[in-house]
């Protein structure tokens, strides 16, 4: 898994993207890294789940962020960039795929659907997956006890109970629960300041 | 007293509350606190609620750290700043509408077929809408100056005004697409083009 520089890359992090896509555009570096880490999980997700393979999917992943970056300028929405992302990698999926699938004379809506045959089929579930990928950002921002702590308490199956969370972090145990506090209080507000609420 | 009308409530007691680990004088406190109503704390109880929903759910995969690095690259490697009008869009203006063709004429109503042409100095987009029950099948064909008979597909999509994807397909051999069933609504239908995309803009579909 990539790991950021937390603390060169964090100021950015907490901006909603409209001004990190306008930092981008002013060449910022730290501020397209950030923008590619709070949607990486969504582009990444998609064409997995359209069942293509892994190296199909890293070529998607490569081509889209290309055309992200070439099209920061024209988003014509900008607090709206994950539909943006979500109609550009299906696109790159259909590319994908369309080469390998035999020709047809008559398309209807549902062809789309037979080259993408396994697929997310609303767009609840394309919201389900930025969301997703956002929290992912989120706590990937936060520095290590912090991340650490959340990833366990919010991912880990089951839930390990506190001594067991306690020996992996080596932390007192009576500690975990005021560093839950702190470290829940730290996501919250990079979600807040990133819009999320807002989705 | 855990809570009182005056302090808001912290992120890690809504927690407990929605992970139900508070006993029930505590649980109570908070809904009376919530129930004020309290509209910070009410905010961030929805927040906070979607988050949890969404680390249950999530399924979500990250890509390699080697694939990752390069999309950074992009960044690093063209320095030159992302073109602002690197991919041109170009609206198509409407060149004919049975339906205003009809109203004029004093006969609005004697087709439920209504015809649309819509062009740009390349091509012009044919559309047939027809309207069912609470919704439109739209047939369409696109045509390029000089087409050949056999034309290579494009991604046509349907789309919010905000630009939302709703529907998407391609076109055949012909030049032809098809949605069906499209809700009552204003969309944009869109034509995604090497290097433009051609879009029909606030496409009306109504049962006239």
């Amino acid at each position: 898994m990539y790991t950021m520089q937390r603390m060169t890359v964090q100021p950015f992090a907490l901006l909603p993207d409209p001004e990190l896509i306008e930092a981008c555009l002013k060449g910022s570096g730290q501020a397209w890294e950030v923008l590619l880490v709070r949607y990486q999980r969504l582009i990444y997700s998609i064409p997995l789940r359209y069942g293509l393979p892994e190296h199909d999917a890293n070529d998607v992943f490569q081509n889209v962020s290309l055309l992200l970056w070439e099209n920061l300028g024209r988003v014509r929405d900008r607090a709206r960039l994950g539909p943006w992302l979500v109609i550009t990698t299906r696109r790159e999926c259909w590319r994908m795929m369309r080469p390998r699938r035999p020709n047809v004379t008559v398309l209807e809506e549902s062809a789309l659907e037979e080259i993408l045959p396994t697929g997310p089929r609303s767009e609840d579930e394309f919201l389900a997956l930025e969301q997703q990928s956002q929290v992912r950002a989120a706590i990937g921002h936060l520095e290590a006890p912090c991340r650490e702590l959340l990833s366990l308490l919010f991912y880990a199956e089951p839930r390990p109970p506190y001594n067991e969370v306690a020996e992996k972090l080596a932390i007192p145990e009576g500690s975990i629960g005021p560093t839950r506090s702190r470290c829940l209080d730290k996501l919250m507000k990079i979600l807040e300041n990133m819009g999320f609420a807002d989705m | 007293m855990m809570v009182d009308s005056m302090t808001h409530l912290k992120y890690d007691i809504l927690l407990n509350y929605l992970q139900d680990q508070l006993s029930a004088e505590e649980r109570s406190q908070v809904e009376l606190h919530l129930a004020e109503p309290c509209w910070r704390c009410g905010r961030q109880l929805a927040l906070l609620r979607t988050v949890l929903h969404s680390t249950a759910e999530d399924r979500s995969v990250a890509p390699p750290a080697a694939v990752f690095e390069r999309a950074v690259d992009i960044g690093r490697s063209q320095r030159e700043l992302p073109r602002r009008s690197s991919w041109m869009r170009v609206v198509a203006a409407l060149s004919f509408d049975s339906r205003l063709q009809l109203s004029a004429a004093g006969t609005r109503g004697a087709t439920r077929v209504r015809q649309l042409l819509f062009s740009t100095e390349q091509m012009d987009i044919d559309l047939q809408v027809t309207p069912g029950r609470g919704d439109n099948d739209v047939l369409g064909q696109m045509l390029s100056t000089g087409q050949p008979e056999e034309v290579a597909p494009v991604f046509v999509s349907l789309q919010s005004s905000t630009g939302e994807l709703l529907r998407a397909t391609e076109t055949d051999s012909r030049g032809q697409f098809a949605f069906r069933q499209v809700p009552f609504g204003t969309y944009d239908l869109v034509f995604d083009l090497e290097n433009q995309e051609v879009a029909v803009t606030g496409l009306e579909l109504q049962n006239d």
